[in-house]
């Protein structure tokens, strides 16, 4: 029988980071220099093995610069009402073309994020700008290989897939 | 003209969580939320040291991080590159640090997780602003902060 792989992320994290949640990513370059990109909404695949992450294409040029060079990639996902916060990190990352109903994800995504910011006090105007975008979007996906806790707190950076 | 810590003073107040990206000499990057960044001078900010964590732990080996700060007025993004020199663990601005640190912890209903062990001194090489939208301000931000360190440094030099 072929051996069932476990998918890293089980059910209530793949929600967890798929709604509502602010997401930034980091990457490396050449020289071990790090960068961060902040993300608008991202998407897990069926089989909970790869995340998909959509962005504004003219904030991502030294993202892309970087993952074509090494495709490490670490990306904190942060609820701002509760400070809960996952750490995914992966060494494949790689551009995808953005298929049709992805387009769908990014508006819902994104509207629950300006949900989230209000309901904490920031006003709407900011909120919304926070999840604004000029011009086109582009997609990177990865194979998350390890989750942290990331909540602030003394067991910030504990690794959940041991 | 290049940006100054002073031009984005408004930054630093710990409305916004800040995020600092670092890497370890392997070369793998890691991701983490920041609850203060504090203005030094303007070639010097101070992150809080709370627990011993990965961030920590990669600058000790690998100086180089990232923070990306955002404007509570504009939502402006900014990226500040830096470079790790020291940790102080007491002293006037670690002491500082660790009054405004109580202030954040109250208002974000974090008092009993929040705690100082150290101010990260770091050496600000180049700031740059995210390409972004940007919400337009009614009147134009004022770093008033920053004028009055100015102005009580002015005067102690005279007095």
């Amino acid at each position: 029988m072929p051996k069932t792989i476990v998918p890293l992320l089980d059910n209530t994290q793949a929600a967890f980071i798929s709604q509502g949640v602010s997401i930034n990513i980091a990457t490396r370059d050449r020289f071990s220099i790090p960068t961060i990109t902040r993300a608008l909404a991202c998407r897990v695949s069926p089989d909970q093995r790869q995340v998909t992450l959509f962005l504004s294409a003219e904030r991502a040029e030294r993202l892309l610069e970087n993952i074509a060079h090494n495709g490490m990639i670490a990306v904190v996902f942060s609820q701002p009402s509760t400070h809960r916060t996952l750490q995914l990190k992966g060494v494949d990352a790689h551009r995808v073309v953005l298929q049709g109903d992805d387009y769908a994800i990014i508006p819902a995504s994104t509207a629950s994020l300006v949900t989230e910011l209000t309901a904490i006090g920031h006003g709407l105007g900011f909120s919304r700008t926070i999840v604004a975008h000029n011009d086109s979007l582009i997609a990177i996906r990865f194979t998350p290989d390890t989750i942290f806790d990331q909540t602030p707190g003394p067991d910030a950076g504990r690794q959940l897939n041991r | 003209m290049p940006l100054t810590l002073d031009a984005i003073r408004n930054c630093l107040d710990g409305l916004i969580p800040a995020s600092i990206a670092t890497c370890t000499p392997e070369g793998e990057p890691n991701i983490a939320y920041l609850s203060q960044v504090h203005y030094v001078d303007p070639q010097h900010v101070a992150l809080s040291f709370q627990f011993f964590n990965k961030t920590h732990a990669n600058v000790l080996v690998n100086p180089h991080a990232t923070v990306q700060v955002i404007d509570p007025d504009t939502a402006a993004h900014y990226l500040l590159s830096l470079r790790y020199l020291r940790t102080e663990t007491e002293g006037p601005l670690f002491e500082n640090m660790k009054a405004k640190l109580a202030g954040i912890a109250s208002h974000t209903g974090m008092s009993k997780v929040f705690h100082l062990l150290g101010a990260d001194i770091y050496e600000v090489l180049q700031i740059e602003a995210v390409p972004c939208p940007v919400l337009a301000l009614e009147t134009p931000p004022r770093s008033i902060l920053s004028a009055l360190k100015q102005s009580l440094q002015s005067l102690s030099s005279s007095a």
